[in-house]
């Protein structure tokens, strides 16, 4: 066996190693791309709640489909998420504010912490109002609190 | 050609007949005699895919009820068990949010029997995540992890967390309230990262609790695609993968020479000392 046959037979042997590496990494990497959701077949962010008459003044309405409290207050419109922080439950109204069922976390009405385990207070998400006069609360996106709409 | 059959049976296809037949296909099957000799009696163990198991010979501490507890068998017998009443719990349950509530509903009040297979079910999940646990401070408080059987532990390791995948996996099934934030609290644990990598600042760009929560759920929320998800898991991923799991453990066990016992000589690939 001559040198260059040696050179050759470990070139063609390390060429077809890696077209099998290439090829079993692709598969699992198109396995996995294959596994993350491509579609969500679960309802928009995005939802119409109404039209600001459809809210009296001065009120907190709870919205269970969206898990939302939508408030109308002098200063205008906005919405809090009722997603605890903490691990995800829907917290409930109190006399102070919220509380979550599953372990005790406690917010006041503005929705920041007064007791733990949430690390953080309760999001207040954008309100924008349709050209048609409808309110819709975009829940992937967060506002600073005290934001609100002016109606 | 019957000359060279492995038992060493010729004569019986001669004898001819229906007899002769019977008595080949017999000895085809049960391929010794009475397990009246030691060799016989090895030859019981060894010539059977299930008994074959344990080794023909075992020492004597092996057998030591107190030594063991039995914990390691019973969490195969637990396995056996979900695994024979899963079957069969998948005949009537559905995994779709109009139905699986109703159908577990219907299992527990009409399907005759349904009750009986469920709790078999349920309370052998609980049984199998206790007895695990038990079964590693067995071996751990028995100091049997060492001398070799490290990679044993590590297989251990697996299996334990093939365990409690297949408890908080079917924990989702019968879709009640308690399943759907079970498994929204659990999903978000496994989104915690986000903690971490928020303190960075770096989600934007890396997202790994995220990924993995909806990896899990196939969406941002416990709907129809988490509960198929995690009927795939339950039913057939983690089932198949526990199976391999104990396969390899048992088989590490006779490779590591038997249960540990005292005075056995230390034989770590270190060939340190205990
Ligand atoms: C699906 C779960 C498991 C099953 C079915 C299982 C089964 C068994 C069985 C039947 C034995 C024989 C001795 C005995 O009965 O105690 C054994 C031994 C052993 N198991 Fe497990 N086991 C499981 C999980 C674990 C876990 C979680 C660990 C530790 C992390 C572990 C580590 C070991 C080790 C190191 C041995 C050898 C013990 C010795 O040599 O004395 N196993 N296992
Ligand atoms: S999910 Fe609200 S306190 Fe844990």
């Amino acid at each position: 066996m001559t040198d260059q046959d040696h050179s050759r037979r470990t070139f063609l042997t390390r060429v077809g190693l890696g077209c099998v590496a290439a090829t079993g990494l692709a598969s699992i990497g198109a396995t996995g791309r294959y596994l993350f959701p491509a579609v969500l077949y679960e309802p928009s962010m995005k939802s119409k709640i109404g039209r600001p008459s459809s809210f009296a003044d001065g009120s907190i309405t709870f919205l269970s489909e969206s898990k939302i409290f939508v408030y109308k207050s002098p200063q205008g419109i906005y919405a809090i998420s009722a997603i605890c922080t903490h691990l995800g439950c829907v917290v409930t109204q109190t006399e102070t504010g919220f509380s979550c069922p599953c372990h005790g976390s406690v917010f006041d009405g503005d929705g920041v912490v007064t007791r733990g385990p949430a690390p953080r207070g309760l999001p207040w998400l954008d309100v924008s109002m349709t050209p048609g006069g409808q309110l819709v609360v975009d829940r992937s996106r967060q506002v600073p609190p005290g934001t609100s709409l002016k109606v | 050609m019957m000359e060279t059959h492995s038992t060493g049976i010729k004569s019986e296809a001669e004898i001819g007949g229906v007899r002769g037949l019977l008595r080949h296909v017999y000895r085809s099957v049960i391929r010794h005699g009475y397990p009246d000799t030691p060799r016989n009696r090895s030859l019981v163990i060894i010539s059977n895919l299930f008994l074959h198991i344990h080794s023909v010979r075992v020492h004597k501490n092996s057998l030591r009820a107190g030594y063991t507890l039995g914990l390691g068998v019973l969490s195969f017998v637990f396995f056996i068990i979900l695994a024979v009443t899963g079957v069969i719990l998948m005949v009537y349950y559905i995994p779709s949010p109009d139905q699986a509530y109703d159908r577990i509903k219907d299992l527990e009040f009409v399907i005759p029997g349904g009750r009986l297979i469920r709790n078999l079910h349920r309370w052998s999940a609980h049984g199998m995540v206790a007895v695990v646990i038990l079964h590693m401070a067995r071996v751990f408080y028995t100091g049997s992890y060492k001398n070799g059987r490290e990679f044993n532990w590590v297989v251990g390791i697996v299996l334990l967390v093939l365990t409690l995948g297949l408890s908080y996996s079917g924990y989702l099934l019968p879709w009640d309230q308690l399943a759907f934030w079970a498994v929204t609290i659990g999903a978000n644990i496994a989104a915690s990262p986000v903690e971490l990598t928020d303190a960075l600042g770096i989600t934007e760009y890396a997202d790994i609790g995220g990924m993995t929560k909806r990896l899990l759920l196939g969406g941002n929320e416990v709907g129809a695609d988490a509960l198929i998800r995690f009927y795939v898991l339950h039913c057939v991923v983690l089932p198949l993968a526990a199976a391999v799991g104990i396969g390899v453990h048992f088989w590490r066990i006779r490779k590591d020479g038997g249960l540990s016992r005292p005075g056995e000589k230390a034989h770590g690939h270190n060939g340190e000392a205990p």
